[in-house]
């Protein structure tokens, strides 16, 4: 009898082993999967709520002001720094933690259909608009509409794979989609920080513009006061569905642009709490001052500092193009821009895990240092190979950027091909505003600083830099550099409509690939996005993620002082 | 009436040289991402509504109609009228323009009266060397100078928000003293020249022997017969400093980080702010307009020969 209680104890006790065991190896696995539905209620809550103090006025320092207010339209951080706090998203994502799942907000939880393209979204109830009225299914039909399919003389900058939104009752909304997306893909695009919702109602009277509309409802943890010039001001939302939040009273934003001494010397005089978009001096000084913390978020964005037009000649081949990208010692172009910014590090064309890391390229050919000769001996060849043994006798209009480091970069990318390629070129440099109309009109041969905004959404950012607008059949918006790859577009439409996170994967490192073969534009580079702020502002990440801009609403932080 | 010819032909010089500055004001508003992301017809309805669209004439027609109806258009990029601008920023740079000319009587006549009085003295070379310094030392140079110093002793923050005297006035003060004193020092230095000039030039006219063979006190020589006659050169010359300190205030705004109109400017110009330049431009040429005809009406006030038909 003992010998039986004891053999079943024994067999207990493995049983608890193997599922503490497989608990550990599966736990974090399942928390990092997307978050699938979940459970009702959630209320964000600052890290360490339970020390929380609530009160006081937050000051920050903004970038802006913004010039005008429609959420949808706008590209500026301007916009969203200001404004994201006025209102809620339908799902966000997870302020205190950005590697944490998506997390509900106006949704409370949400279904899947088994095939990925319809979304059932189960509203929060009891929810009011800052001027009084219910919040409901319609009136994120309406937002959602507003984004997806703007009225025609109206901008949208979002890209959201909806085919429709249909009002299943009071609280119960469905997106369905008009592109297979995995389930962490549409749902972060979702949280993007521009997808405010706002009223049905507003949204009819203004038709949809509310670029002159400062104060267009929102169902936001503050609610807008007032702005000046200098400042624009908020305080707290004593109707906010949230019991715990927010834990402060007032949001003074005061415009101080971004990467100025004088927003330098505002956060570091102590005229305000948190100040964004720091130059690297004084982010380092944050950094460093022991009452002052600081933190870089990355860029979602694909850019380079060279772009080439891939339809003029000689520039139409790509053997012209890799020639001209491995005369480039691309470790010393990322010295040359980590001198005025930090955060900047050379990159691949894909983000990891489907591009290589900048530690990882740096050991190989053609970075590493080692293997320099033997890039310009290649690049030396390649030209050979295309026609151009002894250099090329067109001068090339190279269009850069008004900027220190752009001329700088400029600079060196001229001398190095003319010294080892023969290829000349004219600098020709250009304010910002007009760089629009060069790089859309595509009078260039060369262009500096050849950026494309992301989200949450790689597919779409891919499509929008190197591929074509499947609605227009012609080049997509910022494929500034006229890359055609019919490989690559089929590959793409694949990357984007994946499930299969491992074969997903290797879509990825596929496309990578091509890229890096067909070399549409020269030294790729991923850049970050300082902060800084005193220690008694409470309740901030501890790392940065790469979606800054979904996290303004502030009603996760709380002052100690 | 010569006035609305000058004023015409500078709004036709700040409109041409508006128009042929590079940059897109789509870019401003929307953001370099927005304005990527148009489609060809969006971008035609957008400039269509800014009025990018009409004909050069048409637009400058209407730039000239909403000046006159006190519409000095808006920022593209912070969304502020012109107007607003004015109204909130305009009295910090008045208040400096105002304090400065003050200081520059308050100091500049005193020495240039001394100096006139004592020619060739050790106090007229010292004066004569001060008045020449801060006449050649740059305002924006010397203002980075003393905010240098401010930050080093004072631990001084420059203000990132405006100060009103009616709202503190203490907090006023120290706002605007700093740009007040270097350019009023500057100021200064002119009217120290000035009176002294006019007054060593005077003090050898004929009823100013008879003054002083008449028994007049010394004292009443110099400010009822010699002063008078010496000051109308001054008063020129402080009239155009209330112009130049509009102007001036730009770079010295800058300088100590203080949010007045020439601060304004400054970023409208980096930015591209067009509209905001434009206006700000034209409202400088009209103050400048202004206080110049007000200060010839002030001539007949000063010396009764001078009359106007």
């Amino acid at each position: 009898m003992k010998r039986r209680l004891l053999r079943t104890f024994r067999i207990l006790g493995l049983v608890v082993v193997v599922v503490l065991a497989l608990a550990i190896v599966v736990g974090p696995a399942a928390a990092a999967a997307p978050a699938a539905q979940p459970s009702e209620p959630f209320y964000l809550k600052a890290i360490d709520h339970d020390k929380a103090k609530r009160g006081g006025t937050l000051r920050l320092a903004a970038h802006g002001p913004p010039s005008m207010f429609d959420m949808y339209a706008s590209g500026t951080i301007a916009n969203v720094g200001a404004q994201a706090p006025m209102y809620d998203l339908l799902v966000r994502q997870d302020p205190r933690d950005p590697k944490l799942p998506i997390i509900p907000s106006l949704a409370t939880n949400w279904t899947i259909s088994p095939d990925g393209m319809t979304y059932t979204f189960h509203l929060r109830r009891g929810v009011k608009f800052h001027d009084g009225t219910d919040f409901g299914a319609e009136d994120v039909k309406a937002t959602f509409d507003r984004i997806v399919f703007p009225p025609a003389n109206l901008l949208s900058l979002r890209i959201l794979p909806i085919k429709e939104t249909v009002v299943l009752d009071r609280y119960t909304v469905q997106m369905k989609l008009s592109e297979p997306r995995d389930s962490y893909t549409f749902l972060a695009s979702l949280a993007g920080g521009w997808n405010v919702i706002t009223s049905k109602k507003a949204l009819d009277q203004y038709k949809g513009d509310l670029k002159q509309v400062d104060n267009f409802p929102g169902t936001g943890p503050f609610m807008y006061k007032s702005r000046t010039t200098e400042s624009w001001e908020l305080v707290r939302n004593p109707n906010y569905w949230n019991p715990h939040a927010p834990y402060v009273d007032r949001i003074v934003h005061v415009w101080l642009k971004a990467w100025t001494p004088e927003l330098a010397a505002a956060l570091l005089g102590g005229q305000v709490d948190w100040g964004m978009w720091l130059d690297p001096s004084a982010y380092q000084k944050a950094k460093a001052s022991s009452n002052m913390s600081g933190l870089v978020w990355l860029a979602p964005n694909l850019s380079s500092w060279i772009g080439f037009n891939n339809d003029r000649e000689p520039l139409n081949d790509n053997r012209v193009r890799r020639a001209l990208h491995l005369a480039l010692d691309q470790d010393a172009l990322n010295k040359i821009t980590q001198q005025f910014d930090p955060t900047v590090q050379m990159a691949d064309y894909l983000p990891p895990p489907y591009g290589k890391s900048y530690e990882e390229l740096m050991k190989e050919y053609p970075y590493a240092s080692a293997t320099r000769e033997k890039a310009i001996a290649d690049a030396k060849k390649l030209m050979a190979d295309a026609g151009y043994p002894s250099g090329i006798a067109k001068t090339f209009n190279f269009v850069v950027r008004e900027s220190p480091q752009n001329r700088q970069l400029a600079a060196y990318a001229q001398a190095e091909w003319e010294r080892l390629l023969g290829v000349k070129t004219r600098l020709e440099v250009v304010q910002v505003s007009a760089m629009v109309d060069r790089q859309v009109a595509g009078t260039f041969d060369m262009i500096s600083h050849c950026s494309c905004l992301g989200g949450a959404d790689l597919s779409a950012t891919i499509r929008m830099c190197y591929s074509i607008n499947k609605a227009t059949g012609k080049k997509s918006d910022n494929n500034f550099t006229n890359f055609k790859n019919a490989e690559f577009d089929k590959l793409l439409d694949q990357f984007s409509s994946e499930m299969n996170a491992e074969r997903k994967l290797q879509l990825g490192r596929q496309l990578n690939q091509i890229l890096n073969n067909e070399m549409p534009n020269s030294a790729m580079y991923a850049n970050g996005r300082a902060y800084g702020w005193y220690n008694y502002v409470k309740g901030l990440p501890k790392t940065g993620g790469n979606s800054d801009y979904n996290t303004y609403q502030w009603d996760y932080v709380w002052l100690d002082k | 009436l010569l006035l609305i010819p000058t004023v015409l032909g500078v709004t036709i010089i700040i409109f041409t040289a508006m128009r042929l500055l590079p940059g897109d004001p789509l870019v401003a508003i929307f953001g370099l991402e927005g304005a990527r992301r148009m489609t060809p017809e969006q971008r035609a309805n957008l400039e269509q509504a800014l009025g990018l669209r009409d004909p050069v004439v048409v637009q400058y027609g209407k730039w000239l109609r909403d000046i006159a109806t006190g519409e000095f258009g808006k920022s593209l990029l912070r969304g502020d009228s012109v107007t607003q601008f004015v109204l909130r920023r305009g009295p910090i740079t008045l208040e400096i323009a105002v304090l400065a000319t003050l200081l520059s009587w308050l100091v500049g006549f005193p020495v240039g009266i001394i100096s006139a009085l004592r020619p060739n003295s050790r106090t007229d070379y010292a004066s004569r060397i001060f008045s020449i310094l801060f006449v050649a030392i740059p305002g924006f140079w010397l203002g980075l100078v003393v905010v240098l110093a401010l930050i080093l002793w004072f631990d001084y923050k420059a203000p990132i928000l405006p100060v009103y005297p009616w709202e503190n006035l203490q907090k006023n003060i120290e706002m605007v003293a700093g740009p007040a004193l270097v350019m009023g020092l500057g100021f200064a230095g002119f009217v120290a020249r000035m009176v002294r000039s006019s007054l060593v030039e005077v003090l050898h006219e004929d009823y100013v022997r008879t003054a002083r063979a008449k028994g007049l006190h010394e004292q009443v020589v110099i400010v009822r017969h010699t002063l008078r006659n010496a000051i109308l050169p001054v008063i020129t010359w402080s009239s155009l400093f209330l112009g130049v300190a509009l102007g001036g205030s730009v770079a010295i705004e800058k300088a100590f980080g203080v949010p007045g109109l020439g601060l304004t400017m400054i970023d409208a110009i980096l930015d591209r702010d067009l509209p905001v330049v434009q206006n700000l431009v034209m409202l400088y040429t009209i103050v400048f307009v202004v206080v110049n005809l007000i200060t010839d009406m002030s001539y007949a006030w000063l010396d009764p020969r001078i009359r106007y038909d």
